[in-house]
């Protein structure tokens, strides 16, 4: 029952966000200083003054714009997204053409960079050595590294080292599995830094924690009190930044897919930027935050799920995003409305 | 004989005690990333301490050579000494990223205040903007500004700033909640003290700490955006030696001159790191945390 009345709570927020989304992106791409007509046709010379009254017709530029803005919702809201100014088709489909390299890129950089999370994370957890300290420290400092150099130069390098000069992996523009490798770790490099160093500090916690000490006296090894009883207790801040991991695979696929010159959703918001097609650039932020509500949604969900504690006051976590990590990172929309609340 | 500042007892004493305590202190990463930051700093300054070369001379003759004792970072494909690219380009990259962040920490710290200080209606219409705009990854945003206002250096680095303020905005309304409701400000107000000197006298440098940390770590950020938004061809163009924009010049001849692409990206890298490493230090001494 609780679970049913947050969804729909959650509905008519997300709903709420999306409506703000369209109606910014209305305002601010319809501001735009000069004539919607000459970046529709292009730079072209001799309009003639019919072709730009019949084109200002169809696309009712000359309407006012509140009246453009009640017609474009209403079509939104049947789910219409209007027309490509650059290539004349659908928008909905020059999106949905271009959507699968993109997920395809997302979920194989998503699976890297939780693979080298884990991993880095497990490798050095808990060691507090004179060996496990340097390895903590060359694993921080590469994370910092990650997290801190350019994805354009990472991605130019790996494809130089393994494509030019060693020939392990096909270079830039191929399709297939094997082209997928290096955009994937291009993309995952600075997430899993970020993640890593979460992971690392949830991990060293959850092993001072007292059930640790019981676990181990009833006798379980060592190894598994780590993968089993600390890794489950350290992944749940992990679950606060899907949001923030989702963000950086949205904006970084843009970057990822100029270097290699791959298709998909980046390149196609790049081209519409730089064209000035707006309804292409307002599906794609309509898009961003689809995926950003439901993102959310699910994270705040699975929260009520993993955290039994939280379903009795409404109350979402608010843990402090990791260094490296926007602010943002931790904050959910439940819980910035819930901070207002308190606050007020 | 006159009495110079260094025969006062105890004062240089003091202050070399104060100084070495604190070196001592920082650990070799923050010293070298100080160091590293005080670098990038005189190649923006005055690069011509650092670099013999002019960035911008063209010698055919010399293209694409390797690191040598004339060129420590090698030519590029027209012969332009790659070194004195990456040490001019300090000013245009650093440039691009400080006054983004700058306009939107600025920014950010007006909407904030306002949204702080102001009636629960302001509040809540800021706030709720801020969120919708803080759904998007900055770089999307700053890709958004770019389309309505074109590229270019100054544009990328408003737009940059921009996508920055609902960042800012928020953290400078949590703390102007706090500073609302601290006693100091009632008494202030019951000393009878102009609204003006309590803004800024009172609140704003109350509010300013979290900014500044924010806004420093931010720096690396807005800098790695920026190089981005050039190597797409939406900031700063080549032939300006921007270090994203050498790289966008450069990855054509990657295969036969790596030293082209390494160097700038590295600079980017280096200095990105550096300030982390900074901004980090420095949020541990405002929050007070042992080290």
């Amino acid at each position: 029952m609780r679970v049913a009345w947050f969804l729909l709570r959650r509905l008519a927020v997300g709903l709420a966000v999306l409506w703000g989304a369209a109606t910014i992106s209305f305002a601010t791409l319809h501001t735009m200083p000069g004539d919607p007509v000459d970046t529709l046709i292009g730079p072209t010379f001799g309009v003639t003054p019919q072709l730009r009254a019949q084109i200002n017709e169809t696309y009712g530029f000359s309407e006012p714009l509140v009246a453009q803005y009640g017609r474009w919702l209403g079509r939104l809201v049947t789910g219409h997204l209007g027309t490509s100014y650059q290539q004349q088709a659908p928008v909905a489909d020059v999106l949905g053409d271009q959507l699968w390299p993109t997920v395809e890129l997302a979920l194989a950089a998503s699976a890297v960079a939780a693979l080298l999370a884990v991993g880095a994370a497990l490798a050095t957890a808990g060691r507090h050595g004179p060996g496990g300290r340097a390895l903590r420290g060359l694993a921080s400092s590469l994370e910092l590294l990650a997290v801190s150099s350019p994805t354009f130069w990472v991605g130019i390098l790996l494809a130089t080292v393994f494509s030019t000069w060693l020939g392990w992996l096909p270079v830039a523009g191929a399709t297939g599995p094997e082209g997928l490798v290096l955009p994937a770790v291009t993309l995952a490099l600075p997430i899993a830094g970020v993640l890593a160093q979460v992971l690392r500090e949830g991990l060293d916690s959850a092993l001072e924690q007292p059930f640790v000490v019981s676990v181990r006296a009833r006798g379980v090894g060592a190894a598994t009190v780590l993968f089993v009883h600390a890794l489950r207790h350290a992944a749940l801040p992990l679950v606060t930044l899907l949001g923030w991991v989702v963000g950086s695979l949205l904006s970084g696929t843009v970057i990822t897919e100029a270097v290699f010159a791959r298709p998909g959703l980046g390149r196609v918001t790049l081209e519409a930027i730089t064209a000035r097609d707006v309804p292409v650039v307002t599906a794609v932020v309509l898009l961003s935050a689809v995926v950003f509500v439901v993102v959310n949604s699910l994270v705040d969900l699975a929260y009520l799920v993993l955290d039994p504690r939280l379903r009795d006051d409404r109350r979402a976590p608010d843990t402090p995003g990791p260094p490296g990590a926007p602010a943002r990172s931790g904050r959910s929309m439940v819980s910035g409305a819930t901070q207002k609340g308190s606050s007020a | 004989m006159t009495t110079t500042a260094s025969e006062i007892p105890g004062w240089p004493g003091f202050l070399a005690a104060r100084a070495t305590r604190s070196v001592l202190r920082a650990g070799p990463g923050l010293i070298a990333a100080v160091l590293l930051l005080g670098l990038v700093t005189v190649a923006a300054l005055w690069p011509g301490l650092l670099a013999r070369y002019d960035p911008d001379v063209i010698d055919l003759a010399a293209s694409l050579d390797g690191p040598n004792a004339a060129h420590w970072f090698g030519t590029d494909q027209l012969g332009r000494d790659v070194f004195a690219r990456v040490v001019h380009g300090a000013r245009h990259s650093l440039l691009l990223g400080i006054s983004a962040t700058a306009l939107g920490a600025v920014g950010g710290a007006m909407v904030g205040l306002a949204a702080g200080l102001g009636g629960r209606l302001l509040d809540g219409l800021l706030m709720r903007v801020a969120d919708i705009l803080l759904a998007f990854p900055e770089l999307l945003l700053a890709l958004v500004v770019i389309s309505v206002m074109g590229p270019g250096p100054v544009n990328a680095a408003v737009a940059i700033g921009v996508a920055a303020i609902p960042t800012y905005a928020r953290v400078v309304r949590s703390s102007a909640l706090v500073v609302r409701r601290a006693p100091y400000l009632d008494a202030a107000v019951a000393l009878g003290q102009s609204r003006a000197h309590i803004l800024f006298r009172h609140v704003v440098p109350n509010t300013l700490g979290p900014l500044l940390v924010l806004a420093t770590a931010g720096v690396g950020t807005a800098t790695i955006a920026g190089s981005a938004l050039s190597f797409l061809g939406l900031g700063t163009r080549p032939p300006v030696p921007e270090w994203g924009a050498m790289l966008s010049e450069g990855r054509n001849f990657v295969e036969s001159a790596w030293w082209i692409v390494v160097f700038p990206g590295a600079a980017i890298a280096a200095t990105v790191v550096s300030v982390t490493v900074v901004g980090r230090a420095a949020r541990l001494r405002v929050e007070g945390r042992p080290r």
